[in-house]
């Protein structure tokens, strides 16, 4: 696993208060009870608190599965 | 004594409405206030400046709470009608000088015949919406038990409209002494009456609804229910008149089941009231909205709402030069929220969706009398079709 994959997986794992075994690539908004709107609204707030990605329809929308936020962190990292 | 909050950034016209409507539960303190862009005047109970420095503390925390990075929802116009027809006989009308209702304590009205009976009538008229959908009727008490609506989220989205039932002690003492000095000598109900209990008032008719149906497998893709009853939200000094109500009637028509024929169900209910708003001859619109969250989460609830499309409003105009209206219903999906909260299975094996179309029953009639006035001669004629409850 990279270090840029870990990062990802921890960010989300921490977010939705779930364990890194049960993140992966293919994992995304719905596919799991914690991944909610709720779980979703977490996730939007610590991106915003840890990245500074603000929170809007915008962002809300884009952020909705694990590929998205890898790439939205990958750019910031850019 | 008058106090000054500057506002630096200035306030945007969305964050000044948000703060408006929260600004009510703040603090007790405050008598009056009055929201500009740059700064919040505010009128409280003393002149002491350490309480005025709590006050604004606590100003503070609701300000950036609506504030902070907030970006205004994108507004989506589903429909908007501008019909002739209304006479406007009744905006401005005092319901109350009028003896069509009267006042029974702060944020609760005894309604006048012509009041109830337009009420039962648009009820009526709504039960045909029911009838299209198939919903069967399910019956709710106005009390609900403090762990549905935790598991629903309520404490956390909704906590300053919450409405406690409570009751005395289970003491012989405290009983007859309260019995005989109900009454503190400001007027205010005796402390033992005063503890919160183990039920609160329902604020939303619903929420019976899903957890009636915890725990089963839906039979059909989509299934549908309708529920009337009493609901019950404080809303401090933001109550007023029919508009703003602590103890309202709402009539739910809500749809459970899978998720595209939930969203299906809300698009048929938005087109049916349109349909309805013409049969009304109300000038009127329905547009994308956002719950009143508090301030804890209200940003990212808001715009969770907005960028998921979970909420429309059916808003009538109050007056003709639109300067104010007035929400009368919703049109609201909770995507799998409720079905998770109360294991419910869609037919799929999925979480079930649901989605709910509300009407408050006093607001509408408040739309109705306002633009079509006071006298039933004037109202369109499917109010005054063959109903059998009497309006005189």
């Amino acid at each position: 696993m990279t270090g840029a994959a870990d990062t990802v997986k921890s960010f989300i794992a921490r977010a939705l208060k779930i364990d890194e075994s049960a993140v992966h690539e293919s994992l995304q908004l719905g596919a799991i009870p914690q991944w909610d709107s709720f779980g979703h609204i977490n996730l939007m707030m610590a991106l915003e608190a840890e990245y500074g990605v603000p929170i809007t329809e915008q962002t809300v929308l884009q952020h909705v599965s694990y590929a998205a936020i890898a790439a939205s962190l990958a750019a910031l990292k850019r | 004594m008058e106090w000054i909050f500057a506002c630096s950034p200035p306030l945007s016209a969305p964050v000044q409405k948000a703060a408006r409507y929260r600004l009510h539960f703040c603090s007790p303190e405050i008598i009056r206030f009055q929201v500009s862009p740059d700064a919040i005047r505010l009128t409280l109970s003393t002149d002491d400046e350490s309480v005025w420095h709590e006050v604004s503390r606590k100003v503070e925390r609701v300000v950036s709470g609506v504030r902070d990075g907030f970006v205004p929802p994108e507004e989506r116009l589903y429909m908007e009608r501008r019909h002739p027809s209304p006479a406007w006989s009744g905006a401005g009308v005092n319901l109350e000088q009028a003896g069509l209702i009267k006042k029974a304590g702060e944020g609760f009205y005894v309604t006048g015949p012509l009041i109830a009976g337009l009420v039962e009538r648009l009820d009526r008229i709504l039960l045909d919406m029911a009838d299209v959908f198939g919903a069967r009727a399910v019956g709710t008490p106005a009390l609900i038990a403090p762990e549905v609506l935790s598991r629903v989220d309520y404490f956390r989205a909704f906590p300053h409209s919450l409405t406690f039932a409570c009751h005395l002690p289970r003491d012989v003492d405290e009983i007859e002494a309260f019995s005989k000095q109900p009454f503190e000598a400001d007027g205010s109900l005796a402390p033992a009456a005063s503890g919160a209990g183990a039920a609160v008032l329902s604020p939303a008719v619903c929420f019976h609804l899903y957890h009636f149906l915890e725990g089963t497998s839906l039979g059909q893709a989509l299934e549908s229910y309708t529920v009337r009853g009493r609901c019950f939200r404080y809303e401090a000094g933001a109550l007023a008149g029919l508009e703003r109500l602590w103890d309202f009637t709402m009539r739910e028509i809500v749809f459970v089941g899978e998720q595209a024929d939930v969203m299906d169900a809300r698009k048929r209910s938005m087109e049916w009231v349109t349909d309805l708003a013409d049969r009304l001859g109300l000038v009127c619109r329905i547009e994308s909205a956002a719950d009143p969250f508090f301030v804890g989460e209200f940003k990212q609830r808001t715009v969770f709402q907005a960028a998921f499309d979970l909420k429309y409003e059916w808003r009538a105009d109050l007056d003709p030069a639109a300067a104010d209206d007035l929400a009368v219903g919703s049109f609201n999906v909770h995507q799998t929220h409720f079905g998770k909260a109360f294991r419910i299975a869609a037919p799929s094996g999925e979480m079930a969706w649901t989605g709910c179309t509300a009407f408050g029953l006093e607001r509408l009639a408040l739309a109705v009398l306002r633009q079509h006035g006071l006298s039933p001669d004037g109202w369109p004629e499917i109010l005054k079709s063959d109903l059998s409850v009497s309006i005189e």
